[in-house]
């Protein structure tokens, strides 16, 4: 999708927009240049950039050269300033990274929300009672969560561990770059073990509630039968009163 | 937090039992209906509500006990400690219940199972049942339903109520019996009362967040209780050669609690503790100084001492002017006034108990309450 190019960038320059989720997406300004100083346009993209990434740390531009091209890039928005013959490889690498790096972004942000609830869950990973059964649906939800979570995850692996192509090309090069820059295999790491943990708990919140339910059938059963033997020896033990009495 | 709700409905059984209590032991004697609280030979004027509020208070009972054990659960209190209190709270209250009877009713009626007796052996009961899965109350309510005609059938329930009050031999079975189906307020079927408000209070207090909907599940599953309880009372009535004379009960008694009465009762409070919830709590939120909230936290706080209290305001002068005038202490029951003047009384004394004990709060004075709380927490 084609967007309007901010002033101040030359003729020539194109401005998309990405949608990754239907709240997540990332502009990408694409600036042809000739043999000309890039310096005056590189601040102007900075700019551009840290237009979006107010109060966030995290989202602060960040640079990257390559082969006379230059990147500036946050979560929100990325600039491409390089020869007209490099602009498309370069933007389907930067197409490429964000990508996956949306992916790895959401899982960060999922398992931070979940982690608030472990301290509280992981009590029902030890014992279940019948005051936590109205918990169990919500357990649930966070088991499926879990789930998917790890199933997402592991898609994403083939793309984060990716090997470098050989004879190396720029695209690939450029996404090996902004993989270490951005330390996309130490973050899919740090994931993958913080899923192993919501894992053991809701997994074993799963088998304590499925054993609990199971059990509580069971015993609703049993409770009917006593309240009948005991209803049958209540009409025994009254009949037994009651003549005992005339 | 107290529910402005269970207050404002145990407050208006509050009142219905004095004013049944003052015109019933003051003035039987006149003309009018059977009413619910007898058994078919004692009249009562048209405008006395009995047979309204031990139903209305033993369900509220258990309806407090769940919400109570909630909060003591959230405040982290162990299950030991909330079943040791329980215990004790059942078993002051049904020692209590004793002792009230030999100093009110004289101590030949000592065993004449009364609401205090009751509702001490409800709670220890409730205690047992708290910690098993819904269904078994349930279970244990429709048990109770069943059998209890059985049960009196089999015990012979007229034969303990020769003149309209339970009369009882002092053996170990008409005590047994009289506990279990015969008494006042024996454990079937009114253990089906608290039982149905432990069951209803989750669903009923659970529902603040949503809107007050006409077809609520407490109104519907009210609506059906009440429309089984017509479909029973219409079928025992016109269908009688279906049962055995001793297991027919076409009556809406209250003395014995008919199943009719069982059923049509407890449809009645669902539905009016469900309505009473969503505005008094809800909509149209009472502030805590309100004159309504005053008013119901005041006479609800203190339902047990008002229960002692008014006992002893209208029995005790019928006791000794019996025997001052040299006749039985019994001479002048259900005999000394017109029940308008009993009436009357009844609202005196409502008015008299809300100054009184308004002022007892005020200057943080003992009542029954406070000393079940101290002997029992």
């Amino acid at each position: 999708m084609n967007l309007q190019v901010p002033d101040g960038f030359p003729n020539g320059s194109k401005l998309e927009r990405i949608s990754f989720r239907p709240d997540h997406g990332l502009q990408i300004l694409v600036v042809p240049t000739t043999e000309e100083p890039v310096s005056q346009l590189l601040a102007q993209a900075c700019d551009w950039v840290a237009a979006v990434s107010v109060g966030n740390d995290a989202n602060k531009p960040q640079t990257l050269s390559l082969y006379g091209a230059q990147i500036i890039w946050n979560s929100l928005r990325a600039t491409i300033i390089a020869p007209p013959e490099k602009t498309g490889p370069i933007l389907l690498a930067l197409t490429d990274f964000f990508l996956y790096d949306a992916a790895l972004s959401e899982i960060e942000t999922e398992i931070d929300d979940a982690w608030p609830h472990i301290k509280t869950d992981a009590a029902f990973a030890f014992e279940f009672s019948e005051r936590a059964v109205p918990k169990r649906h919500e357990l649930s939800k966070r088991f499926e969560n879990t789930v998917s979570m790890r199933a997402r995850l592991a898609r994403l692996a083939p793309h984060v561990h990716r090997l470098s192509t050989h004879p190396a090309t720029i695209t690939s090069q450029l996404n090996e770059r902004l993989r270490e820059r951005t330390r996309m295999v130490s973050r899919f790491e740090f994931l993958s073990s913080q899923l192993d943990v919501l894992e053991d708990v809701y997994g074993m919140c799963g088998q304590r509630v499925s054993d609990f339910m199971l059990a509580r059938q069971q015993i609703i059963l049993e409770w009917a039968i006593v309240f009948l033997l005991a209803a049958e020896l209540l009409l025994l033990v009254t009949d037994l009163m009651a003549s005992v009495g005339t | 937090m107290r529910q402005t709700s269970i207050d404002i409905l145990r407050t208006l059984a509050i009142f219905m039992m004095i004013q049944v209590h003052f015109v019933e032991n003051l003035s039987a004697e006149f003309e009018g209906w059977a009413g619910l609280s007898g058994s078919g030979a004692v009249p009562v004027p048209w405008w006395l509500m009995t047979g309204l509020g031990a139903p209305l208070f033993t369900f509220l009972s258990g309806v407090s006990y769940r919400l109570w054990v909630t909060a003591q659960e959230a405040r982290g209190r162990s299950d030991i400690e909330i079943s040791k209190v329980t215990i004790r709270r059942g078993l002051f209250l049904f020692g209590l219940g004793l002792i009230f009877n030999i100093f009110i009713w004289l101590p030949e009626d000592i065993f004449n199972w009364d609401i205090l007796t009751f509702t001490g052996s409800a709670l220890i009961i409730l205690n047992g049942i708290r910690r098993l899965p819904s269904s078994a109350p349930l279970a244990l309510c429709v048990v109770a339903l069943v059998i209890s005609p059985a049960l009196r059938s089999i015990a012979g329930y007229s034969g303990y109520w020769e003149h309209h009050y339970f009369d009882y031999e002092f053996t170990l079975v008409d005590v047994l019996l009289g506990f279990i189906t015969v008494g006042y307020f024996p454990v079937f079927p009114w253990i089906i009362f608290p039982l149905a408000g432990f069951l209803a209070s989750p669903l009923i207090f659970q529902m603040s967040q949503t809107p007050c909907r006409v077809l609520a599940v407490p109104v519907v599953v009210g609506a059906a209780l009440i429309a089984l309880s017509a479909i029973g009372h219409l079928g025992s009535t016109y269908l009688t050669f279906l049962l055995p004379l001793e297991l027919q009960t076409s009556r809406l008694t209250m003395f014995p609690a008919s199943t009719h009465y069982v059923l049509a009762m407890i449809g009645c409070i669902l539905i009016a503790l469900y309505f009473c919830h969503q505005a008094a709590d809800g909509s149209f939120r009472f502030l805590d100084n309100s004159s309504v909230s005053v008013c119901a936290t005041t006479f609800s706080s203190h339902s047990l001492s008002i229960y002692l209290l008014h006992h002893i305001v209208h029995i005790y002068p019928l006791w000794f002017y019996g025997l001052i005038t040299g006749n039985e202490p019994t001479a002048f029951w259900q005999n000394a006034m017109p029940s308008s003047m009993s009436l009357l009384l009844a609202i005196v004394f409502c008015v008299a108990c809300f100054f009184l004990f308004r002022w007892l709060d005020l200057h943080g004075k003992p009542t029954a309450e406070t000393a079940m709380r101290w002997i029992c927490d």
